[in-house]
Protein backbone atom coordinates (compact mmCIF):
# COMPACT_ATOMS: atom_id res chain seq x y z
CA UNK A 1 0.00 0.00 0.00
CA UNK A 2 1.18 3.33 -1.06
CA UNK A 3 0.92 6.48 0.77
CA UNK A 4 1.33 10.14 -0.63
CA UNK A 5 4.31 12.34 0.94
CA UNK A 6 2.29 14.43 2.91
CA UNK A 7 0.48 11.26 4.48
CA UNK A 8 4.17 10.26 5.19
CA UNK A 9 5.03 13.19 6.93
CA UNK A 10 2.27 13.49 8.85
CA UNK A 11 2.64 9.81 10.38
CA UNK A 12 6.25 10.78 11.00
CA UNK A 13 5.66 13.70 12.51
CA UNK A 14 4.95 13.41 16.19
CA UNK A 15 7.77 10.48 16.91
CA UNK A 16 10.31 12.41 15.33
CA UNK A 17 9.78 15.63 16.44
CA UNK A 18 9.18 14.23 19.97
CA UNK A 19 12.52 12.52 19.84
CA UNK A 20 14.39 14.90 18.65
CA UNK A 21 13.37 17.85 21.24
CA UNK A 22 13.56 15.33 23.99
CA UNK A 23 16.49 13.08 23.17
CA UNK A 24 18.69 14.15 20.73
CA UNK A 25 19.00 18.17 21.52
CA UNK A 26 19.01 17.35 25.35
CA UNK A 27 22.11 15.21 24.26
CA UNK A 28 23.63 18.60 22.19
CA UNK A 29 22.75 21.18 25.36
CA UNK A 30 24.60 18.77 27.57
CA UNK A 31 27.57 18.80 25.17
CA UNK A 32 27.22 22.48 25.28
CA UNK A 33 26.92 22.25 29.24
CA UNK A 34 30.08 20.22 29.69
CA UNK A 35 31.99 23.20 27.49
CA UNK A 36 30.13 25.71 29.71
CA UNK A 37 28.38 27.38 26.76
CA UNK A 38 25.23 26.58 28.54
CA UNK A 39 24.67 26.93 32.70
CA UNK A 40 27.94 28.20 33.16
CA UNK A 41 29.24 27.70 37.00
CA UNK A 42 29.62 30.74 38.80
CA UNK A 43 33.71 30.14 38.99
CA UNK A 44 33.64 30.22 35.26
CA UNK A 45 31.32 33.78 35.02
CA UNK A 46 33.67 35.40 37.75
CA UNK A 47 36.92 34.38 35.40
CA UNK A 48 34.72 35.68 32.40
CA UNK A 49 35.44 32.52 30.10
CA UNK A 50 32.80 31.75 27.55
CA UNK A 51 33.63 28.13 26.63
CA UNK A 52 36.02 26.23 28.89
CA UNK A 53 37.60 22.59 28.91
CA UNK A 54 37.86 22.68 32.79
CA UNK A 55 35.62 20.48 33.17
CA UNK A 56 36.69 17.91 30.93
CA UNK A 57 40.17 18.27 32.88
CA UNK A 58 38.05 17.81 36.26
CA UNK A 59 37.12 14.34 35.32
CA UNK A 60 40.06 13.18 34.64
CA UNK A 61 41.57 14.62 37.46
CA UNK A 62 43.29 12.26 39.69
CA UNK A 63 41.17 11.32 41.84
CA UNK A 64 38.24 10.59 39.64
CA UNK A 65 40.71 8.92 37.30
CA UNK A 66 40.85 6.28 40.44
CA UNK A 67 36.76 6.03 40.54
CA UNK A 68 36.83 5.76 36.68
CA UNK A 69 39.53 2.75 37.14
CA UNK A 70 37.22 1.33 40.05
CA UNK A 71 33.95 1.34 38.02
CA UNK A 72 35.89 -0.30 34.90
CA UNK A 73 37.46 -2.70 37.80
CA UNK A 74 33.75 -4.00 39.43
CA UNK A 75 32.52 -3.86 35.70
CA UNK A 76 35.51 -6.29 34.50
CA UNK A 77 34.78 -8.92 37.67
CA UNK A 78 30.87 -8.56 37.48
CA UNK A 79 31.28 -9.45 33.41
CA UNK A 80 33.81 -12.35 33.90
CA UNK A 81 31.83 -13.78 36.58
CA UNK A 82 28.76 -13.70 34.82
CA UNK A 83 30.19 -15.55 31.98
CA UNK A 84 31.22 -17.95 33.88
CA UNK A 85 28.37 -19.10 35.27
CA UNK A 86 26.15 -17.63 32.84
CA UNK A 87 27.71 -19.59 29.73
CA UNK A 88 27.21 -23.09 31.51
CA UNK A 89 24.00 -22.65 32.53
CA UNK A 90 23.15 -21.25 29.05
CA UNK A 91 24.53 -24.42 27.46
CA UNK A 92 22.42 -26.59 29.98
CA UNK A 93 18.77 -24.71 29.09
CA UNK A 94 19.81 -24.53 25.07
CA UNK A 95 21.32 -27.97 24.57
CA UNK A 96 20.89 -30.31 27.18
CA UNK A 97 17.21 -29.52 28.88
CA UNK A 98 15.07 -29.69 26.14
CA UNK A 99 11.85 -30.46 27.42
CA UNK A 100 12.06 -27.97 29.94
CA UNK A 101 13.99 -25.19 27.73
CA UNK A 102 11.02 -22.94 27.93
CA UNK A 103 9.96 -22.61 31.50
CA UNK A 104 13.58 -22.54 32.34
CA UNK A 105 13.81 -19.55 30.11
CA UNK A 106 10.70 -18.11 31.67
CA UNK A 107 13.19 -18.40 35.29
CA UNK A 108 15.90 -16.21 33.49
CA UNK A 109 13.73 -13.37 32.07
CA UNK A 110 11.40 -13.26 35.14
CA UNK A 111 14.03 -11.67 37.37
CA UNK A 112 14.60 -8.93 34.29
CA UNK A 113 11.16 -7.40 34.74
CA UNK A 114 11.83 -7.01 38.58
CA UNK A 115 13.46 -3.68 39.17
CA UNK A 116 17.31 -3.27 40.23
CA UNK A 117 15.78 -1.20 42.60
CA UNK A 118 13.68 -3.48 44.10
CA UNK A 119 16.15 -6.42 43.67
CA UNK A 120 18.99 -4.90 45.40
CA UNK A 121 16.55 -4.17 48.05
CA UNK A 122 15.88 -7.87 48.52
CA UNK A 123 19.77 -8.59 48.62
CA UNK A 124 19.53 -6.20 51.41
CA UNK A 125 16.41 -8.33 53.50
CA UNK A 126 18.71 -11.55 53.28
CA UNK A 127 22.66 -9.82 53.86
CA UNK A 128 21.62 -7.13 55.97
CA UNK A 129 22.11 -6.43 59.79
CA UNK A 130 18.46 -7.28 60.30
CA UNK A 131 18.60 -9.51 57.39
CA UNK A 132 17.44 -13.40 57.55
CA UNK A 133 21.34 -14.73 56.75
CA UNK A 134 22.30 -13.14 60.64
CA UNK A 135 19.26 -14.11 61.74
CA UNK A 136 19.74 -17.66 60.78
CA UNK A 137 22.72 -17.38 62.23
CA UNK A 138 22.50 -15.60 65.68
CA UNK A 139 19.42 -17.75 66.52
CA UNK A 140 21.32 -20.79 66.26
CA UNK A 141 23.78 -19.37 68.40
CA UNK A 142 27.03 -19.91 65.76
CA UNK A 143 27.51 -15.57 66.00
CA UNK A 144 26.99 -13.45 69.04
CA UNK A 145 27.08 -9.56 66.70
CA UNK A 146 25.21 -10.04 63.33
CA UNK A 147 27.60 -10.05 60.89
CA UNK A 148 28.54 -7.34 58.46
CA UNK A 149 27.92 -9.11 55.31
CA UNK A 150 27.15 -5.96 53.50
CA UNK A 151 28.73 -2.17 52.86
CA UNK A 152 31.36 -3.77 51.57
CA UNK A 153 33.34 -4.29 48.03
CA UNK A 154 32.05 -8.38 48.09
CA UNK A 155 28.46 -7.54 49.37
CA UNK A 156 28.87 -5.18 45.69
CA UNK A 157 30.06 -7.49 43.35
CA UNK A 158 27.51 -10.02 44.28
CA UNK A 159 24.57 -7.41 44.20
CA UNK A 160 26.00 -6.78 40.77
CA UNK A 161 26.14 -10.58 39.21
CA UNK A 162 23.11 -11.12 40.52
CA UNK A 163 21.41 -8.18 39.13
CA UNK A 164 23.36 -8.82 35.59
CA UNK A 165 23.20 -12.27 35.34
CA UNK A 166 20.19 -13.21 33.23
CA UNK A 167 21.58 -10.31 31.02
CA UNK A 168 24.50 -12.46 30.28
CA UNK A 169 22.61 -16.23 30.14
CA UNK A 170 20.09 -14.28 27.44
CA UNK A 171 22.00 -13.62 24.58
CA UNK A 172 24.68 -17.00 25.31
CA UNK A 173 21.36 -18.77 25.43
CA UNK A 174 20.06 -17.44 22.05
CA UNK A 175 23.36 -18.60 19.85
CA UNK A 176 23.89 -21.60 21.49
CA UNK A 177 19.97 -23.08 20.91
CA UNK A 178 21.13 -22.51 17.20
CA UNK A 179 24.03 -24.35 17.47
CA UNK A 180 24.30 -27.14 14.79
CA UNK A 181 25.08 -30.56 17.31
CA UNK A 182 26.35 -32.40 14.01
CA UNK A 183 29.41 -30.14 14.11
CA UNK A 184 29.98 -31.24 17.87
CA UNK A 185 29.28 -34.48 16.94
CA UNK A 186 31.49 -34.82 14.15
CA UNK A 187 34.67 -33.42 16.43
CA UNK A 188 33.91 -36.19 18.92
CA UNK A 189 34.31 -38.84 16.46
CA UNK A 190 36.87 -37.44 14.99
CA UNK A 191 38.94 -38.58 18.04
CA UNK A 192 38.98 -34.53 20.08
CA UNK A 193 37.86 -35.07 24.12
CA UNK A 194 35.30 -33.02 25.16
CA UNK A 195 37.48 -30.16 26.39
CA UNK A 196 39.52 -30.18 23.32
CA UNK A 197 35.90 -30.01 21.39
CA UNK A 198 34.25 -27.43 23.85
CA UNK A 199 37.69 -24.61 22.80
CA UNK A 200 37.72 -25.67 19.52
CA UNK A 201 34.45 -26.11 18.68
CA UNK A 202 31.83 -24.64 20.70
CA UNK A 203 33.28 -21.92 22.12
CA UNK A 204 34.25 -19.95 18.16
CA UNK A 205 30.58 -20.73 17.15
CA UNK A 206 29.49 -19.01 19.93
CA UNK A 207 31.66 -16.23 19.90
CA UNK A 208 29.16 -13.28 18.64
CA UNK A 209 26.63 -14.44 21.77
CA UNK A 210 29.70 -13.70 24.02
CA UNK A 211 30.31 -10.39 22.39
CA UNK A 212 26.71 -9.83 23.07
CA UNK A 213 26.76 -10.90 26.67
CA UNK A 214 29.88 -8.92 27.45
CA UNK A 215 28.23 -5.94 25.73
CA UNK A 216 25.10 -6.14 27.89
CA UNK A 217 26.55 -6.17 30.90
CA UNK A 218 29.75 -4.35 30.96
CA UNK A 219 28.46 -0.75 29.60
CA UNK A 220 25.92 -0.56 32.13
CA UNK A 221 27.29 -2.08 34.96
CA UNK A 222 30.30 0.25 34.15
CA UNK A 223 27.81 3.08 35.14
CA UNK A 224 26.07 0.93 37.80
CA UNK A 225 24.49 3.07 40.76
CA UNK A 226 21.81 1.55 42.37
CA UNK A 227 23.57 -2.02 43.28
CA UNK A 228 26.57 0.11 44.97
CA UNK A 229 24.29 2.39 46.88
CA UNK A 230 22.80 -0.47 48.53
CA UNK A 231 24.91 -2.35 49.20
CA UNK A 232 27.89 -0.75 48.55
CA UNK A 233 30.23 1.60 52.08
CA UNK A 234 30.12 4.92 51.88
CA UNK A 235 33.64 5.01 50.23
CA UNK A 236 32.75 3.15 47.32
CA UNK A 237 32.21 5.71 44.93
CA UNK A 238 31.96 4.53 41.44
CA UNK A 239 31.47 6.69 38.26
CA UNK A 240 27.36 6.00 38.89
CA UNK A 241 27.18 7.42 41.69
CA UNK A 242 29.01 10.40 41.20
CA UNK A 243 27.03 11.37 38.15
CA UNK A 244 24.02 11.33 40.46
CA UNK A 245 25.74 13.01 42.82
CA UNK A 246 27.35 15.32 40.50
CA UNK A 247 23.72 16.46 39.46
CA UNK A 248 21.38 15.70 43.30
CA UNK A 249 23.75 16.46 45.81
CA UNK A 250 26.63 18.74 43.74
CA UNK A 251 24.42 20.83 41.75
CA UNK A 252 28.03 20.48 39.82
CA UNK A 253 25.82 20.63 36.06
CA UNK A 254 28.83 21.01 33.84
CA UNK A 255 30.78 18.35 35.66
CA UNK A 256 27.85 16.01 35.92
CA UNK A 257 27.52 16.76 31.94
CA UNK A 258 31.15 16.00 30.98
CA UNK A 259 31.30 12.83 33.12
CA UNK A 260 27.79 11.84 31.03
CA UNK A 261 29.37 12.82 27.94
CA UNK A 262 32.68 10.66 28.45
CA UNK A 263 30.70 7.85 29.26
CA UNK A 264 28.01 8.30 26.06
CA UNK A 265 31.48 8.30 23.86
CA UNK A 266 32.62 5.59 25.22
CA UNK A 267 29.27 3.03 25.00
CA UNK A 268 28.74 4.51 21.65
CA UNK A 269 32.41 2.85 20.19
CA UNK A 270 32.18 0.08 22.17
CA UNK A 271 28.20 -0.85 20.38
CA UNK A 272 29.82 0.42 17.05
CA UNK A 273 33.15 -1.64 17.81
CA UNK A 274 30.95 -4.43 18.76
CA UNK A 275 28.81 -4.10 15.17
CA UNK A 276 31.94 -4.26 13.61
CA UNK A 277 33.03 -7.60 14.83
CA UNK A 278 30.21 -9.07 14.66
CA UNK A 279 29.38 -8.01 11.01
CA UNK A 280 32.84 -9.37 10.11
CA UNK A 281 31.94 -12.56 11.96
CA UNK A 282 28.44 -13.54 9.99
CA UNK A 283 30.17 -12.33 6.76
CA UNK A 284 32.97 -14.90 7.33
CA UNK B 1 23.32 -39.55 32.57
CA UNK B 2 27.06 -38.60 32.00
CA UNK B 3 28.38 -37.55 35.38
CA UNK B 4 29.38 -34.15 33.37
CA UNK B 5 25.39 -33.06 32.66
CA UNK B 6 24.36 -34.32 35.88
CA UNK B 7 26.96 -31.60 37.50
CA UNK B 8 25.72 -29.04 34.70
CA UNK B 9 22.08 -29.77 35.97
CA UNK B 10 22.69 -29.51 39.92
CA UNK B 11 24.87 -26.42 39.00
CA UNK B 12 21.89 -24.70 37.21
CA UNK B 13 19.58 -25.31 39.85
CA UNK B 14 21.87 -23.64 42.43
CA UNK B 15 21.94 -20.69 40.08
CA UNK B 16 18.27 -20.32 40.33
CA UNK B 17 18.33 -20.98 43.65
CA UNK B 18 20.86 -17.78 43.77
CA UNK B 19 18.36 -15.49 41.83
CA UNK B 20 15.30 -16.58 43.51
CA UNK B 21 16.14 -16.80 47.38
CA UNK B 22 16.67 -13.28 47.82
CA UNK B 23 13.01 -12.15 46.66
CA UNK B 24 11.33 -14.87 47.91
CA UNK B 25 13.19 -13.79 51.55
CA UNK B 26 11.45 -10.87 51.30
CA UNK B 27 8.26 -11.73 50.17
CA UNK B 28 7.80 -14.31 53.02
CA UNK B 29 8.86 -11.39 55.24
CA UNK B 30 5.72 -9.00 54.35
CA UNK B 31 3.04 -11.98 55.09
CA UNK B 32 5.01 -12.64 58.82
CA UNK B 33 3.17 -10.94 61.97
CA UNK B 34 6.96 -10.29 63.03
CA UNK B 35 9.16 -7.84 62.74
CA UNK B 36 11.43 -10.33 60.74
CA UNK B 37 11.57 -13.66 59.16
CA UNK B 38 13.52 -15.19 62.61
CA UNK B 39 10.39 -14.70 64.74
CA UNK B 40 8.06 -15.92 61.64
CA UNK B 41 4.93 -15.23 64.68
CA UNK B 42 2.23 -16.70 61.45
CA UNK B 43 1.01 -15.59 58.30
CA UNK B 44 -0.80 -12.23 58.85
CA UNK B 45 -1.50 -9.28 55.75
CA UNK B 46 -0.40 -6.52 59.01
CA UNK B 47 2.12 -4.97 57.06
CA UNK B 48 0.03 -4.94 53.97
CA UNK B 49 -2.67 -2.75 56.18
CA UNK B 50 -0.13 -0.67 57.16
CA UNK B 51 0.93 -0.26 53.66
CA UNK B 52 -2.10 0.58 52.19
CA UNK B 53 -2.95 2.88 54.80
CA UNK B 54 -0.01 4.89 54.66
CA UNK B 55 -0.78 8.34 52.35
CA UNK B 56 2.57 8.37 51.22
CA UNK B 57 2.47 5.32 49.92
CA UNK B 58 -0.61 5.33 47.94
CA UNK B 59 0.07 8.31 46.57
CA UNK B 60 3.28 7.25 45.44
CA UNK B 61 1.13 3.97 43.75
CA UNK B 62 -1.18 6.30 42.37
CA UNK B 63 1.38 8.02 40.45
CA UNK B 64 3.44 4.99 39.56
CA UNK B 65 0.14 3.40 37.62
CA UNK B 66 -1.01 7.35 36.16
CA UNK B 67 2.75 7.58 34.92
CA UNK B 68 2.43 4.04 33.47
CA UNK B 69 -0.47 4.18 31.71
CA UNK B 70 -0.25 7.76 30.30
CA UNK B 71 3.38 6.51 29.11
CA UNK B 72 2.09 3.42 27.64
CA UNK B 73 -0.44 4.43 25.40
CA UNK B 74 1.32 7.34 24.10
CA UNK B 75 4.23 5.14 23.25
CA UNK B 76 2.14 2.56 21.65
CA UNK B 77 0.40 5.48 19.19
CA UNK B 78 3.55 7.27 18.22
CA UNK B 79 5.47 3.91 18.11
CA UNK B 80 2.42 2.13 15.34
CA UNK B 81 2.53 5.33 13.11
CA UNK B 82 6.02 5.52 12.82
CA UNK B 83 6.32 2.25 12.06
CA UNK B 84 3.67 2.23 9.08
CA UNK B 85 5.30 5.11 8.07
CA UNK B 86 8.69 3.63 7.86
CA UNK B 87 7.44 0.55 6.47
CA UNK B 88 6.23 2.71 3.30
CA UNK B 89 10.12 4.56 3.47
CA UNK B 90 12.70 3.56 1.18
CA UNK B 91 15.06 0.64 2.50
CA UNK B 92 18.33 3.09 3.25
CA UNK B 93 15.86 6.10 5.15
CA UNK B 94 14.49 3.31 7.34
CA UNK B 95 17.76 1.94 8.76
CA UNK B 96 18.93 4.76 9.20
CA UNK B 97 15.73 5.92 11.05
CA UNK B 98 15.94 2.56 13.03
CA UNK B 99 19.34 3.26 14.15
CA UNK B 100 18.53 7.06 15.40
CA UNK B 101 15.66 5.21 17.59
CA UNK B 102 17.79 2.74 18.81
CA UNK B 103 20.34 4.85 20.53
CA UNK B 104 17.81 5.29 23.10
CA UNK B 105 17.67 1.92 24.22
CA UNK B 106 21.40 1.31 24.46
CA UNK B 107 22.54 4.72 25.93
CA UNK B 108 22.45 4.02 29.99
CA UNK B 109 19.38 5.45 31.83
CA UNK B 110 21.84 7.58 34.14
CA UNK B 111 23.93 9.30 31.32
CA UNK B 112 20.63 9.85 29.25
CA UNK B 113 19.01 11.27 32.60
CA UNK B 114 20.84 13.75 33.13
CA UNK B 115 21.21 14.69 29.69
CA UNK B 116 17.10 15.45 30.30
CA UNK B 117 17.32 17.11 33.27
CA UNK B 118 19.72 19.76 32.22
CA UNK B 119 17.89 20.39 28.67
CA UNK B 120 15.09 21.03 31.30
CA UNK B 121 17.22 23.18 33.65
CA UNK B 122 17.97 25.14 30.57
CA UNK B 123 14.72 25.34 28.90
CA UNK B 124 13.22 26.17 32.55
CA UNK B 125 10.94 23.43 32.04
CA UNK B 126 9.37 22.45 34.99
CA UNK B 127 10.36 19.69 37.18
CA UNK B 128 7.62 16.97 38.11
CA UNK B 129 4.77 14.75 36.38
CA UNK B 130 4.83 16.38 32.94
CA UNK B 131 8.93 15.80 32.95
CA UNK B 132 8.75 12.49 34.42
CA UNK B 133 6.31 11.54 31.38
CA UNK B 134 8.14 13.27 28.85
CA UNK B 135 11.40 11.41 30.28
CA UNK B 136 9.36 8.10 30.33
CA UNK B 137 8.22 8.82 26.59
CA UNK B 138 11.89 8.78 25.28
CA UNK B 139 11.48 5.22 25.66
CA UNK B 140 8.84 4.47 22.62
CA UNK B 141 11.70 3.08 20.54
CA UNK B 142 11.23 -0.06 22.25
CA UNK B 143 7.56 -0.53 21.61
CA UNK B 144 8.97 0.30 17.96
CA UNK B 145 11.13 -2.45 17.81
CA UNK B 146 8.31 -5.10 18.68
CA UNK B 147 5.94 -3.60 16.39
CA UNK B 148 8.46 -3.03 13.26
CA UNK B 149 9.82 -6.69 13.42
CA UNK B 150 6.17 -7.63 13.15
CA UNK B 151 5.13 -5.60 10.36
CA UNK B 152 8.52 -6.50 8.72
CA UNK B 153 7.48 -10.18 8.88
CA UNK B 154 3.37 -9.30 7.52
CA UNK B 155 2.20 -10.19 4.00
CA UNK B 156 1.13 -7.09 2.39
CA UNK B 157 -1.27 -8.95 0.33
CA UNK B 158 -4.33 -8.33 2.87
CA UNK B 159 -3.86 -4.64 3.24
CA UNK B 160 -3.34 -3.90 -0.81
CA UNK B 161 -6.61 -6.39 -1.48
CA UNK B 162 -8.26 -3.68 1.47
CA UNK B 163 -7.41 -0.75 -0.77
CA UNK B 164 -7.69 -2.34 -4.39
CA UNK B 165 -11.41 -3.04 -3.12
CA UNK B 166 -11.94 0.38 -2.05
CA UNK B 167 -11.25 1.35 1.49
CA UNK B 168 -8.95 4.60 1.92
CA UNK B 169 -5.36 4.35 3.89
CA UNK B 170 -7.37 5.14 7.01
CA UNK B 171 -10.10 2.90 7.36
CA UNK B 172 -7.14 0.15 6.00
CA UNK B 173 -4.65 0.38 8.65
CA UNK B 174 -7.94 0.91 11.04
CA UNK B 175 -9.80 -2.42 10.10
CA UNK B 176 -6.65 -4.37 8.32
CA UNK B 177 -3.05 -3.26 9.67
CA UNK B 178 -3.85 -2.65 13.53
CA UNK B 179 -5.82 -6.20 14.05
CA UNK B 180 -3.02 -7.77 12.52
CA UNK B 181 -0.26 -5.66 14.97
CA UNK B 182 -2.46 -6.57 17.81
CA UNK B 183 -0.06 -8.78 19.66
CA UNK B 184 3.00 -6.86 19.03
CA UNK B 185 1.46 -3.66 19.82
CA UNK B 186 0.27 -5.82 23.05
CA UNK B 187 4.05 -7.65 23.96
CA UNK B 188 5.68 -3.94 23.53
CA UNK B 189 3.07 -2.09 24.93
CA UNK B 190 3.83 -4.34 28.16
CA UNK B 191 7.58 -3.87 27.71
CA UNK B 192 7.56 -0.11 27.86
CA UNK B 193 4.78 0.09 31.17
CA UNK B 194 7.35 -2.50 32.99
CA UNK B 195 10.22 -0.08 31.69
CA UNK B 196 8.17 3.00 33.23
CA UNK B 197 7.07 1.02 36.35
CA UNK B 198 10.36 -0.17 37.28
CA UNK B 199 12.30 3.49 36.68
CA UNK B 200 13.94 4.78 39.23
CA UNK B 201 16.64 7.15 37.97
CA UNK B 202 14.96 8.80 35.27
CA UNK B 203 12.54 9.69 37.78
CA UNK B 204 14.72 10.55 40.35
CA UNK B 205 16.01 13.12 38.35
CA UNK B 206 13.33 14.47 36.41
CA UNK B 207 10.64 14.56 39.54
CA UNK B 208 9.45 17.51 41.62
CA UNK B 209 10.22 16.89 45.53
CA UNK B 210 6.57 16.62 46.18
CA UNK B 211 6.23 13.90 43.47
CA UNK B 212 7.12 10.37 44.06
CA UNK B 213 6.76 7.02 42.62
CA UNK B 214 6.94 3.42 43.86
CA UNK B 215 10.27 2.75 43.33
CA UNK B 216 11.30 6.60 44.42
CA UNK B 217 9.47 5.76 47.58
CA UNK B 218 11.32 2.69 48.27
CA UNK B 219 14.57 4.39 47.66
CA UNK B 220 13.66 7.07 50.13
CA UNK B 221 12.85 5.07 52.43
CA UNK B 222 15.58 1.94 52.47
CA UNK B 223 18.74 3.40 50.78
CA UNK B 224 22.18 4.42 52.53
CA UNK B 225 23.53 3.52 55.66
CA UNK B 226 20.89 2.93 58.65
CA UNK B 227 17.64 3.03 57.24
CA UNK B 228 17.13 -0.82 56.27
CA UNK B 229 14.39 -2.77 55.73
CA UNK B 230 11.01 -2.00 56.96
CA UNK B 231 8.32 -4.63 56.85
CA UNK B 232 5.89 -1.97 55.22
CA UNK B 233 8.46 -1.52 52.65
CA UNK B 234 8.62 -5.78 52.48
CA UNK B 235 4.81 -5.38 51.33
CA UNK B 236 4.72 -2.89 48.44
CA UNK B 237 7.89 -4.16 47.23
CA UNK B 238 6.06 -7.48 47.03
CA UNK B 239 2.93 -5.86 45.40
CA UNK B 240 5.23 -4.57 42.68
CA UNK B 241 7.19 -7.59 41.84
CA UNK B 242 3.69 -9.47 41.61
CA UNK B 243 2.95 -6.98 39.25
CA UNK B 244 6.24 -7.15 37.38
CA UNK B 245 6.21 -10.97 37.18
CA UNK B 246 2.15 -10.89 36.05
CA UNK B 247 3.56 -8.54 32.90
CA UNK B 248 6.34 -10.53 32.11
CA UNK B 249 3.89 -13.85 32.09
CA UNK B 250 1.65 -11.55 29.80
CA UNK B 251 4.54 -10.75 27.77
CA UNK B 252 5.61 -14.17 27.07
CA UNK B 253 2.31 -15.60 26.41
CA UNK B 254 1.46 -12.37 23.89
CA UNK B 255 4.87 -13.29 22.45
CA UNK B 256 4.35 -16.54 21.33
CA UNK B 257 1.10 -15.83 19.22
CA UNK B 258 3.71 -12.83 17.53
Amino acid sequence: MRLSRRALIILLLPATLFYTVFFIIPFFISFGVSLGIFLPSDVQISRGELITLRYYEQVFDQIFLRVFLRSLALASATTALCLLIAYPMAYYIAVKAVRYRNFLLLLVIMPLWVTFLLRAYALLTLLGPEGFVNGVLLSLGLIQQPLFLIYNETSVLIGMVYSYLPLAILPLYSTLVRLDKTVIEASRVLGAGPLKTFFKVTLPISRPGVFAAVLLTFIPAAGEFIVPSFLGGPNEVYVGTLIYNAFLAARNWNWGAAMSIVYISVVLLGVVLYLRLVGEELRV
Amino acid sequence: MRAGDLLLKIFTGAVFVFLYTPIAVMMLSSFNAGRNLLNFTGFSLVWYERALSNQRIISALFNSVLVATIVTLLAVAMAVLTAFAVDRLGRKFALAYNNVLYVSIIIPEIAEALTLVLFFIWTSFPLGFYAVVIGHLVWFPIVYVVVRARMAGMTKTVEEASRVLGASWLRTFIHVTLPLLLPAVVSGGLLVFTWSWDSFIKTQFTRSPGFETLPVYIWNTASGRGRGVLPEVNAIATLSILVSIALAYLYVRYREKD
